[in-house]
């Protein structure tokens, strides 16, 4: 039997893990529960909407077109449902993020932590399975349930926009995919700490990281708000964001999802950031997912089992 | 000789200034049934975490079938039941034993006959499909055992298969182990039950303090130290000192009428006691040659090594 085949046994048997964890499905209940209220919400604005009417600004978009090319031919209500749309996706949004990093951070910690601190993992590692074999495995399995489950919600959350206001969110793909991106992020750390540490220490401990750095992103908004004369908070902010690049990634989600209009996005308030990260962050935030893939197979290689 | 299931030879390892093994050497030849005896802190289970690749050593080297350790392929063919045996919970116990059947290269539709195979001889055929979560402490030892048994192993690594099991499942352990053996697997188990291992193992060692005190084949360990119970009528004081030249004397009983009990080196000096004293004109009323029994041998070893200066029996580390 080749090491791929093993892997893929591993991985087989952690989608299994995963979805008879019982926090996966607190997660996927919330999920639900947020795009209910998202539904609620976005109904009972275009509600709102629909008396005011008239054209409310320059940003918007044709129906179901995703962009914001077509506001000369759009009617004024169409207009506004669009401004609507990309002033309302990024926040809502955020609850997808927060889904995205928490389910990141339990799965991470269920797959290495939760079964080596158990000594569930002894029988398995005592078979003829490299440790590598069975890390990649279980990070491979826990990662589709990931995946699958914040594809889902962002299918989810497309649907209802385009079913209520007749418009996607722009760039809705991009900006799901570094939501993804941001739950990757916490599930790779929660990986790599959860080899050395137990479930409910490593899950505090992705907590406090995604906590610093949403404070990280508080700070930076608050820096753009006071100006370009002192760059000190917004400085702080981009090294936070380097450092636990999870919340930058969701800035950069809520500009695109806004129609890349800063004002927009600046409305949003601190979880939006404020500031547009670059693309450059998608692509630190994926070099430091694989450095934490790869520090999880040293840490682990390192460790000393039973 | 024999192939060696497993080989250590001047196997080190510390934690910090304790040095929980300080030089093993321990050969367990393919087929036997190995029993690995020591008080708590002896340095066993350390010894069996080095064999199954989950520490390194500091020194030395281990070998299963002549491959290194720490190799990922020396495994193949090793059955394990760790001490502090702990299963996913929210696996069934078929789809436990399914998955490590599929680890080893079995398609699923085998893997679950397999799985299946394997619990029906530990009797939890009844509960393959029940949640682990809900088995007894007793349940989830069997299973242990028949995760161990996937794939038919070579070698069976067994660290205390008994410990949650009532006096039926021990039983139904000794009668596994003897399939097993019959089968050609080797067994190395690791055990404070020391009536247990007497009963199942052809070989042992005693290990304290991370260095093995006494190792061999079970029956000529327990032979070395031969005990006799001699009643006889009439035997004088003479005749006791005479006795003394095939053994020694440890007790002599009565006057005249005399209950002696003596330990001898060899099986060959009863049959000499024997002659000495009906040559003697004594009349034999019994003669009854006794091995140590494994604990007195266990604690003897122990004894040993404590007042060759390492503690004493009991003491742990």
């Amino acid at each position: 039997m080749s090491g791929i085949a093993r892997a893929l046994e591993m991985a087989r048997y952690a989608v299994r893990e995963a979805s008879r964890n019982r926090l996966t499905w607190v997660g996927l209940g919330a999920g639900v529960l947020f795009l209910g209220l998202y539904a609620w919400g976005l109904s009972a604005a275009l509600g709102h909407l629909a008396p005011v009417g008239g054209d409310l600004g320059g940003v918007g978009g044709e129906a179901g077109s995703g962009g914001t090319g077509g506001a000369e031919a759009a009617s004024p209500p169409e207009l506004s449902r669009a401004m609507l749309v990309a002033g309302i996706a990024p926040l809502a949004f955020w609850p997808a993020s927060l889904l995205a990093v928490a389910l990141g951070g339990v799965l991470g910690a269920g797959a290495t932590a939760g079964e080596l601190d158990g000594q569930t993992a002894l029988a398995t590692l005592a078979r003829p399975l490299g440790r590598g074999e069975w890390l990649f495995g279980k990070a491979l399995g826990a990662g589709l349930v990931l995946t699958g489950t914040v594809v889902g919600v962002s299918l989810a959350f497309m649907a209802i926009t385009w079913r209520l206001a007749g418009a996607a969110p722009t760039a809705w793909a991009a900006g799901s995919a570094l939501v993804l991106l941001e739950g990757w992020v916490a599930f790779a750390l929660a990986l790599a700490l959860g080899t050395r540490l137990g479930p409910l220490v490593t899950l505090v401990a992705v907590v406090l990281v995604y906590g610093l750095s949403l404070i990280g992103q508080v700070v930076g908004f608050f820096g753009r708000l006071a100006g370009p004369g002192d760059r000190t908070l917004e400085d702080v902010s981009t090294v936070v964001m380097l450092l636990f690049p999870a919340n930058g990634l969701f800035a950069r989600a809520a500009y695109l999802l806004s129609g890349a209009n800063p004002f927009v996005t600046l409305a949003a308030g601190p979880l939006g950031g404020g500031a547009p990260p670059t693309a450059a962050l998608t692509y630190w935030a994926l070099g430091y997912t694989a450095a934490l893939m790869a520090w999880a197979w040293r840490l682990l290689h390192g460790r000393e089992l039973g | 000789m024999a192939e060696a299931a497993l080989a250590v030879s001047g196997l080190v390892r510390r934690f910090g200034a304790t040095r929980a093994l300080s030089g093993v050497d321990l050969t367990v030849p393919a087929g036997s049934a190995f029993g690995l005896l020591g008080p708590n802190g002896a340095g066993k289970s350390t010894l069996v975490r080095i064999v199954l690749g989950f520490l390194p050593a500091d020194e030395g080297d281990a070998r299963i079938f002549g491959r290194p350790a720490a190799w990922r392929t020396a495994r193949e063919g090793v059955g394990f039941l760790p001490e502090r045996f702990a299963y996913p919970g929210w696996l069934t116990g078929l789809e436990l034993l399914a998955h490590h059947a599929r680890l080893l290269g079995y398609r699923a539709g085998e893997a679950r006959r397999e799985a299946l195979r394997q619990l029906e001889r530990v009797g939890l055929a009844e509960a393959a499909r029940r949640r682990i979560r809900g088995y007894s402490k007793g349940m989830q030892q069997r299973l242990g055992i028949a995760l161990s048994l996937v794939g038919g192993p070579r070698l069976l690594v067994w660290d205390e298969p008994t410990s949650a099991l009532d006096p039926l499942g021990r039983v139904l352990v000794r009668d596994l182990m003897l399939e097993e053996r019959r089968r050609g697997a080797t067994v190395f188990l690791n055990s404070h039950l020391l009536g247990e291992v007497e009963r199942v193992c052809d070989r042992v060692a005693v290990i304290d303090r991370g260095r093995v005190l006494r190792e061999g084949p079970l029956g000529d360990l327990l032979l070395a130290r031969l005990r006799l119970v001699v009643e006889a009528e009439p035997v004088g004081d003479e005749l006791v000192r005479e006795l003394g030249r095939w053994g020694r004397v440890l007790r002599a009983e009565g006057a005249g009428s005399r209950r002696i009990e003596m330990e001898v080196g060899e099986r060959e000096a009863v049959a000499e006691v024997a002659r000495l004293l009906t040559s003697a004109g004594a009349r034999l009323y019994r003669l009854e040659p006794r091995g140590e029994s494994l604990e007195e041998f266990f604690l003897e070893a122990l004894r040993d090594a404590a007042a060759s200066g390492a503690r004493a029996p009991g003491e742990g580390l």
